[in-house]
């Protein structure tokens, strides 16, 4: 990551902190407040499933389909427990594989703060740390530098 | 502070913030305890690449590791201090990460068995993140925490890799 995006994301904490801060009710504590999210946690999962299966869609190598498919049934059962039934996703992918990991970790970085489930919010992100492995193998296979910064946030502006 | 001491206060604060995490309630007060556990144990993974744990894999890609915690280190730095919380004491030696992480390798360990305790000390601080992620809305916290713990899973591939062990599907 360049310094300068690596300066947004610390100044974007910063500025929010400092905000809440600010508007802290008495009863806040310092987990800060709950995010204002209107739409039902398993529809957030049902984006989760969607990018998912385009990434699976786009991998060719077995060993990563395979994986988003583990992702994909256990982003089911969560929705399941939620009372509400998973969405059906006919992917098709015109992404090459890597494109695909880098838009599944974006995805699933902008869902994160959408959670007001803890729970939920761990699922996500155990799911976006395997996908940054997985874009990392595909830039080993690639012959590319795999771990090149110190932050992975493929949604950010750069 | 004194070699035993500091591994002693060292052990301490790496055991309260988890302790503490017991339930949701709690794990929400000790968000910014969870967050210098973090910022602790990102300075100590720099510290692990920096020293014969490092030497498992090539010396330039441990130097770029260790850098690349080192500025996860000061970005979760910042974010305590816009919190006004207080860092924990901070690992230095590889005397202080074997405090936080045990099963530092021993002189005549293998590559092998360096770049495995690498791989346990990254998911330490993981887990750590993980933790601080459940205990805050804090959308800028999650942010920046969830693209450290993404950056962390780029070195975890690449130990795996040199592992010769397979993506996991996992943590």
């Amino acid at each position: 990551m360049s310094s300068s995006r690596r300066g947004l994301l610390l100044g974007g904490a910063a500025l929010l902190l400092a905000g809440c801060g600010a508007r802290a009710a008495p009863e806040e504590d310092a987990a800060g407040p709950a995010p204002a999210e209107e739409r039902p946690e398993a529809e957030l999962l049902g984006e989760a499933i969607a990018v998912k299966e385009m990434a699976e869609a786009a991998h060719e190598d077995a060993r990563l389909a395979q994986i988003e498919r583990t992702h994909i049934e256990r982003l089911r059962t969560a929705i399941r427990a939620l009372g509400e039934d998973p969405p059906v996703v006919a992917a098709v992918s015109e992404d090459d594989p890597e494109t695909a990991e880098e838009r599944t970790i974006a995805v699933l970085q902008g869902l994160l703060p959408r959670l007001s489930d803890p729970e939920l919010r761990g699922l996500l992100a155990d799911m976006m740390v395997v996908d940054a492995q997985q874009l990392a193998v595909l830039r080993l296979q690639a012959g590319a530098d795999a771990a090149p910064g110190a932050f992975l946030s493929p949604g950010m502006p750069s | 502070m004194t070699s035993l001491s500091r591994r002693e206060a060292l052990l301490l604060a790496a055991a309260a913030p988890l302790a503490a995490a017991g339930s949701a309630h709690a794990a929400q007060a000790s968000f910014p305890s969870l967050l210098a556990r973090a910022h602790q144990l990102e300075l100590a993974t720099a510290v692990a690449y920096e020293s014969t744990a490092g030497s498992g894999i090539p010396g330039d890609l441990a130097a770029a590791f260790a850098r690349h915690e080192r500025d996860q280190a000061t970005a979760v730095q910042q974010a305590l201090e816009a919190l006004g919380a207080r860092t924990l004491d901070e690992p230095e030696s590889t005397a202080d990460v074997a405090a936080l992480v045990p099963g530092l390798p021993a002189a005549g360990a293998t590559a092998d068995e360096r770049v495995r305790y690498l791989v346990t000390v990254e998911h330490s601080a993981l887990d750590v993140h993980r933790s601080v992620l459940g205990a805050t809305h804090h959308a800028a916290v999650l942010r920046t925490v969830a693209s450290v713990m993404a950056a962390a899973g780029t070195h975890l591939a690449v130990l795996r890799d040199r592992l010769g062990d397979p993506p996991a599907a996992t943590l």
